[in-house]
This record gives C-alpha cells, structure tokens and sequence, in this order.
C-alpha cells in the first residue's frame, strides 16, 4: 500500500500547476503557438478545433495572463487578428511542461 | 493529461496544414502534362516551339496558383509565420528545385544551341534514362521528406519509373506516347483536384475575425 504521505509528495506539483495553461483549449492554443513565430486566429481554429466563440474567449484569458499578445490589423476591409507568446508566455509554457513531464515521469506504472 | 506533450508533432501538424489544398499536386501534375504535350509535338513542329505547353503553364498557370493561394487557401487556412529553422528548411528545398530546374533547362537546351556541341551519350538509352529516374526518386524523395509530404515519394516513383518504362515501350511498340509521363502527370493532376475539391468542402471561410480582446 502506497502511503498518503507519499502519494501526496507525488502529487505534489500539480497543485502549483498553471491553471491558466492547464486548460485543454488553452493548452492546445499554447503549444501551437510555441512552434511557431505567430498564427492568425482562423489558423489556430482550424489546428485546435475550437469554435470561434471559444478561441477569442480563451485567447481573452491568455492576453489578460500576460502570455499571448494579440494584434489586431486590417487586410482589405477585413479584420485580422494575429496571436503570438510574449516572452512572459513562452517561459510560463517551458515551466508548465517540465512540471507535467516532471509528474508524469516520476508516477510508478 | 497522460500524453506528454510533443511540440515537435504539433509544428508538423501545423507545418502539414499549409500543404492541405492539393494546389502543388495539381501544378506539378499539369507541368508533367504539358511536356507530355511537348514530346508528342516535337516530331510535327519545330524545335524548341514545342515547348509552348511548358510556356503556358509557366506563364499562366504559377500565376493562377498564387491567385489561388491568396484568395481561396488562406482565407480557410489562415496565415502562420514558422520559426526560422522550418523555413531554413523550406528555403533549402526551394533552393535545391531552382538549381536543378536551372540545370535540366541547360541540359535539354544545350543541344539546340550548340548542335555540334559534345552531348551525345554512348550506351542503351534506357540506362540513361534510368539514370535519371533515379535522381527524380532521389530529389522527390528530399521533399518528402523536407516537406512533410508523404505522397511525394509516389510521385517520386511513378516519374522515375516513367523515364525508363518510356524508353522501353517505345522499343518494344514503336510508339513515342510518354505513357509513363502521362499517368505519373495524371496521378498527380487528379490527386491534387480530388484533394482541392474536398478541401474547399471541410474548410468553408469562418464567417469574420472580430476579436475584440480582453475586455470584448
């Protein structure tokens, strides 16, 4: 039997966990924009999936963070957004994926 | 959350995106096409005018794929800037295909400039020609690999089969018909229009980009 104490050692980091990253949508947007310079909002919904609605409502949370800078222009008459990390985000993004690699590694199978 | 995160495949994915249309497909294909067009003309009109096919597809049809890039890809696509080290990549293919395109120009020009000029290779034409089918395999093979485009090694195949199968069809038959060219063209002409049409089905354009931020 695994002792609490330990378990909860284990467990530990993923409390300290960034739930502004943690969030599946939020998570998907993030690392797309990790490997890449910056994308357009129409490029980040058709990778993610995500609806419209969705994406400016999550991209709303991660401008507010501090770890997405949006810039808004026009092409034409059309609106165009176009998101990129701040240098805030990127690093926030690293911590979050040595964290979790970090949890996950140390779990027993 | 039991996956560990791979950035590596999210910019592959993101990287393969860009190549979804089937617009390459569709140009390389028309290009095989219309030299395909171009041997069959050489034997009933001059030399060099039978690279009139080629010149069309040049002139009108590169243009008409940026066209088509530009007001019906990237509208359903959107527009993504790559690192560096991805489009130090691209530029290396790009270069790569500019240099041999400079060179095959010389080579099948060589001899109506100069016909005296020393060209002539000694030796069965179908090993020449396997030669270079192999060099086709090779260079799509890079791009394949370079671009992220599988499908690129079966037309690497079906044009580097060609050369040679052409060669021997027409010992055998007597009929200079690039059969070989032609289907290699029409594989890579059809593939790309049957993936073009689907795209522009599973990408309609998203209806406006109005973001209006933090406080919207």
């Amino acid at each position: 039997m695994v002792s609490t104490d330990k378990a909860q050692e284990e467990l530990h980091p993923l409390v300290d966990i960034d739930r502004i990253i943690h969030a599946p949508a939020r998570l998907m947007m993030l690392t797309y924009l990790y490997v890449v310079e910056h994308a357009d909002f129409v490029f980040l919904m058709r990778l993610t999936d995500l609806t419209w609605g969705n994406l400016s409502a999550h991209m709303g949370k991660l401008e507010e963070a501090g770890y997405v800078e949006v810039e808004k222009k026009f092409i034409g008459k059309k609106p165009h957004s176009v998101a990129k990390l701040t240098k805030e985000g990127r690093a926030a993004f690293q911590a979050y994926k040595t964290s979790m690699q970090q949890v996950l590694n140390d779990l027993p199978d | 959350m039991s996956e560990k995160i791979s950035l590596k495949e999210a910019e592959r994915k993101a990287f393969r995106a860009t190549f979804l249309d089937g617009l390459n497909d569709i140009l390389w294909g028309l290009m095989i096409l219309s030299l395909v067009l171009s041997a069959i003309l050489r034997e009933n009109i001059q030399p060099l005018l039978n690279y009139l096919p080629v010149l069309v597809v040049i002139v009108i049809g590169i243009p008409l794929f940026f066209a088509a890039k530009k007001w019906l890809v990237i509208p359903r696509i959107g527009l993504v800037k790559f690192t560096p080290r991805r489009t130090r990549k691209l530029s290396n293919v790009r270069w790569f295909l500019i240099g041999l395109f400079v060179i095959t120009l010389v080579v099948f020009l060589l001899p109506y400039l100069n016909p005296g000029a020393p060209v002539s290779i000694n030796g069965p034409y179908w090993l020449v020609d396997a030669f270079f089918g192999l060099l086709i395999i090779a260079l799509f093979s890079f791009m394949a690999f370079s671009l992220d485009q599988p499908r690129m090694h079966l037309y690497g195949f079906l044009l580097g089969l060609s050369l040679p199968f052409d060669v021997v069809f027409e010992e055998v038959t007597g009929l200079d018909w690039a059969l070989g060219l032609f289907v290699a063209g029409a594989v890579m002409l059809g593939t790309g229009i049957i993936i073009f049409a689907r795209f522009l089905n599973d990408h309609p354009i998203p209806e406006g980009d109005v973001y209006d931020g933090v406080n919207g």
